[in-house]
């Protein structure tokens, strides 16, 4: 039963059997043709992706809507000490993120009062762990994966944040936010079901309409790993025996930007040619966390120092995280 | 700026979904013939922090929050007018 819902469900193999069918079979194509066979990853991937992308999106929709962010504040101000990065890890991951927010979010912390640390463990978690992204791992590289990325983002997630804590930088917010007197607008209005599917159906909506250009990007890069590149070339960069594949995977990430979607179909091509967990992850949490918008976004709000250690603890953070998955299970 | 004074109020962080949010919410006024209404877009994330706005964009309406942190259609964006007897 289990292997039936991975197999089906998850990893789709259904529609993997149907463009088998269509590309070797009705349209008899040859077996050892590499474009036929970049074709038929390109297909599968996107397809899965877009059914994928769609189901999830709409769900963490409907669970957001049980925690916009004001919600989200109220709760954080309630829980203190490391109770209150590590609930506001896990609130970081039950939030879907888009860099549209951040600012918005985080003056909305700082300026209620929350501890830093609190909101930097918000920050660390939001963009790089969802529901989403955990499904999709474990569709494409395996529940091990899957429960390994979360597991382990939420840990640095917490950390992260009590290290900012203890920095004492609170100094280091651009000076007009501590002016701003907010108007605690308390919205408890009860949502209708209805409301909630519509928020859902509009969250797909957009998510879909604005990230399909990463994702037929990062398909296409996938394809060409897939077929194209020698796994023993990819392996002498970024595998196992190479002890820089880490800090390259984090240095060529940092500089992408793409959403969770678009990084995953890249990662599981290269996942596919033997290059070892911990390498993707810290690729994976490279891209989605620290990436060039959001840093920029966040330069409105941060002053100079604390930004640096925003980017310094992530990156030596990821590297971290990479080296250690590597040890463990290489 | 007092936000009470403007009929119709789009705020965002300037992200492409609330730009998109703007062009809507100015299609729905030409669509239930508002133009005689002040519509204004508005990128200040301080303003919005200051509103208790936390999810962006958001949608006002003589002062009041109808919407926040989604991209509402201009269909949509007339039925909030009606609600808010601007028709």
């Amino acid at each position: 039963m289990f292997t039936w819902i991975t197999n089906n469900i998850f990893r789709m193999l259904w529609l993997s059997r149907f463009f088998n069918w269509l590309l070797y079979e009705v349209l008899n194509l040859s077996h050892t043709n590499r474009i036929v066979s970049s074709l038929h990853f390109f297909l599968f991937d996107t397809i899965k992706i877009f059914i994928l992308m769609s189901v999830l999106v709409f769900i963490m929709g409907i669970i957001q809507s049980y925690f916009p962010p004001e919600k989200t504040k109220r709760i954080l101000s309630r829980v203190n000490g490391i109770g209150g990065n590590i609930i506001g890890a896990c609130l970081g991951g039950i939030t879907p993120f888009c860099s549209c927010s951040s600012i918005p979010i985080f003056i909305g912390f700082t300026s209620s009062g929350l501890p830093l640390g609190v909101t930097f463990s918000f920050l660390f978690a939001s963009p790089m762990i969802d529901i989403a992204s955990l499904i999709l791992l474990a569709s494409f590289m395996g529940m091990k994966v899957a429960v390994s990325y979360i597991i382990v983002g939420l840990i640095f997630s917490i950390i992260g944040g009590i290290i900012i804590k203890h920095l004492h930088m609170e100094d280091q917010i651009a000076d007009y936010i501590r002016d701003i007197q907010v108007e605690d607008e308390v919205d408890d209005s009860q949502l209708k079901w209805s409301n909630r599917v519509h928020l859902g159906v509009s969250q797909v909506k957009d998510i879909v309409g604005r990230v399909w250009p990463y994702i037929l990007i990062g398909v296409g890069i996938g394809a060409i790993i897939h077929d194209w590149i020698p796994a023993s070339f990819i392996q002498s960069v970024l595998g196992n025996h190479n002890p820089l594949s880490v800090i390259l995977a984090v240095l060529v990430g940092v500089p992408m930007y793409a959403d969770v979607f678009g990084v995953i179909p890249i990662a599981s091509a290269l996942f596919a040619k033997g290059v070892p967990i911990g390498t993707l992850i810290a690729f994976m949490m490279a891209v989605t966390m620290l990436s060039l918008p959001e840093l920029i976004m966040l330069k409105k709000v941060l002053k100079k120092k604390l930004l640096a250690t925003f980017i310094i603890i992530g990156t030596i953070g990821i590297i971290l995280i990479g080296f250690g998955f590597n040890l463990i299970l290489g | 700026m007092n936000v009470n004074d403007i009929d119709i109020l789009v705020l965002g962080t300037g992200c492409p979904k609330c730009k998109k949010l703007a062009e809507n919410t100015k299609q729905a006024i030409k669509d239930a013939n508002l133009e005689n209404k002040q519509f204004k877009y508005v990128t200040d994330p301080v303003l919005m922090a200051q509103l208790g706005i936390m999810s962006s964009p958001a949608l006002l309406v003589n002062g009041k929050v109808m919407a926040k942190g989604e991209l509402l259609s201009p269909e949509e964006i007339v039925k909030i007018f009606k609600k808010n007897n601007l028709l």
